[in-house]
């Protein structure tokens, strides 16, 4: 009886590593695009035990950096540890701007050494804004 | 007449219409093989190799085909069946009559070629077993239409075979190189369903015959007639799939929010403490001491609960406001820090009266670069 003759061929038993280089490939991609450098920050905000977590994404972030000379006024930033110089006009617009995009929190990263009176009067500032929360920048204290 | 498409295998060229007899001499000189393939013209019939072709099969049995019924090799199926007859006492062998095409010819009557009708019913005329379907070619180059008493299927001219190249066009000058089966006579040849063309089979026995044979040519057929079988060209998602998980369980566990730890604390009124003071609001320091434990911190850091001070340190901070508060009921804070303390003592301050969930209140100190007098403050409830 004629049969379709039965070809048996030798399984290649190796490992395909494509796959796996692939994947490796496109980790090393997104890590590569995805990372940020994150350096120093210039403002040290003081230590507290209690808090809540704000995400940046959804605040408005101010610095206060400490002064460079004991009497001279602070430092105030628009952002986080980094941004523009601003007075207090420039802080109080950009709030409004940050509640017109849905950022109705206000985080305050002021330095530890930043007088009390400096901070009372940014945050007087922005609470001109109607509609936002206020938030002093701590972080986590050693127990 | 009946005229033929033959494919050749090694220039994958089709020639079309050609008569048998063409065919065969084609084969006999080499110009086809018998790898090549051959169905009717006109239709779509299978393709069939020609060394299985019957019509050629026919020839190529000839040269050793004996007349008389002795000079036989029988078929395997055949002399089986002629052994169980025989077993029987020989009274089926009347009917177990294998005969060869009669030709047809013009110029020569068939009978010529053939034994008598009458002498056919006793022989018994079988084609010979090859042992191997081989070389055809060999096979009919050996003998000549003259050595067999098998009639073959004539075509007029064989002295001088045509052309190859030069296959008739017409038809009608061919018909005398038709392969003509009689109804009457009976071949040994095996009868393909598929192929409406074949000779038909009147004998029982060949038919017996025939049956096995059929189903390997069927068979055969079925297995030289197609190209090679159709490979499945499917894309492997598999390690698309993988890429893919892998990507969605690493952006799971690195996709953390980063979260920035903040204290909530009470807004500062935006009124200036003097103007606050004009429109009536201030309170004096003894009437908010009458509802918050009073916490004052003056630029050195140094605190005070309700005018009594207190170390600067969280532990101290946090009983003492805890006691006052049980001692004196009232359940909120008001921090008057100097405007020149620095920020981590308002902080300490705040965090020490949320471990003991104080509400929080903030008086505006006034700025020194006013230089006035200090207005009565004005605190912010949170």
């Amino acid at each position: 009886m004629l049969l379709r003759r039965q070809v048996s061929e030798e399984r290649d038993e190796h490992i395909d590593m494509t796959p796996m280089v692939d994947v490796v490939f496109q980790l090393m991609t997104f890590m590569l695009f995805s990372v940020q450098m994150v350096s120093e920050e210039d403002v040290k905000v003081p230590y507290a035990h209690h808090g809540v977590g704000v995400e940046e994404s959804a605040a408005t972030f101010l610095t206060l950096l400490k002064p460079s000379a004991p009497g001279a006024e602070p430092k105030l930033l628009i952002g986080n540890g980094k941004g523009d110089v601003a007075n207090l006009d420039g802080a109080r617009d950009a709030v409004t701007e940050g509640v017109r995009e849905g950022r109705r929190k206000v985080v305050l990263q002021a330095d530890g050494e930043v007088p009390h009176g400096e901070v009372l009067r940014v945050a007087g500032a922005v609470s001109e804004v109607e509609g936002i929360t206020l938030h002093i920048g701590v972080q986590e204290a050693d127990n | 007449m009946a005229t033929w498409d033959v494919f050749h295998t090694q220039t994958l060229e089709i020639e079309r219409s050609i008569p048998l007899e063409s065919v065969r001499e084609a084969l006999i000189q080499g110009r086809l093989s018998e790898e090549d393939l051959i169905r009717p013209a006109r239709t779509s019939d299978a393709w069939v190799r020609l060394m299985d072709f019957p019509p050629l099969l026919n020839v190529k049995a000839s040269p050793k085909v004996q007349a008389s019924s002795q000079a036989t090799p029988t078929p395997p199926s055949l002399a089986r069946e002629r052994q169980k007859e025989e077993e029987k006492g020989g009274e089926g062998q009347e009917e177990s009559v294998v005969a060869l095409p009669v030709l047809e010819r013009d110029d020569e009557p068939a009978e010529d070629s053939f034994p008598p009708e009458e002498n056919q019913e006793e022989s018994v005329v079988a084609l010979p077993v090859l042992e191997e379907k081989g070389n055809l070619r060999d096979v009919l180059d050996v003998g000549g239409p003259d050595d067999s008493a098998v009639a073959l299927p004539a075509t007029g001219e064989e002295d001088e075979p045509p052309d190859f190249a030069d296959w008739p066009d017409d038809e009608d000058d061919d018909e005398a190189s038709q392969v003509a089966l009689p109804a009457t006579s009976a071949t040994a040849l095996p009868r393909n369903e598929h192929q409406d063309w074949l000779p038909e089979l009147t004998s029982s026995g060949a038919n017996d015959w025939g049956k096995e044979e059929e189903e390997d040519e069927s068979i055969a057929g079925f297995t030289l007639a197609r190209g090679s079988a159709e490979t499945v060209e499917e894309l492997d998602l598999a390690a698309m799939v993988d890429v893919a998980f892998q990507l969605v369980l690493f952006f799971l566990v690195t996709a953390t929010t980063v979260l920035y730890k903040s204290l909530e604390v009470p807004k500062p009124n935006p009124e200036s403490p003097a103007s606050a003071a004009t429109q009536g609001r201030s309170r004096s320091l003894e009437e908010l001491q009458q509802d918050f434990i009073l916490v004052e911190i003056d630029p050195a850091g140094t605190m005070k609960i309700d005018q009594t001070p207190v170390g600067a340190n969280m532990a101290e901070l946090v009983g003492r406001l805890r006691d006052t508060r049980e001692k004196t009921g009232r359940k909120a804070m008001l921090l008057s820090a100097d405007f020149a303390t620095p920020h981590r003592n308002a902080v300490l301050a705040y965090d020490a009266a949320n471990e003991i969930g104080l509400e929080i209140a903030i008086a505006r100190p006034r700025d020194p670069a006013l230089g006035a007098p200090p207005p009565p403050r004005k605190a912010a409830q949170g």
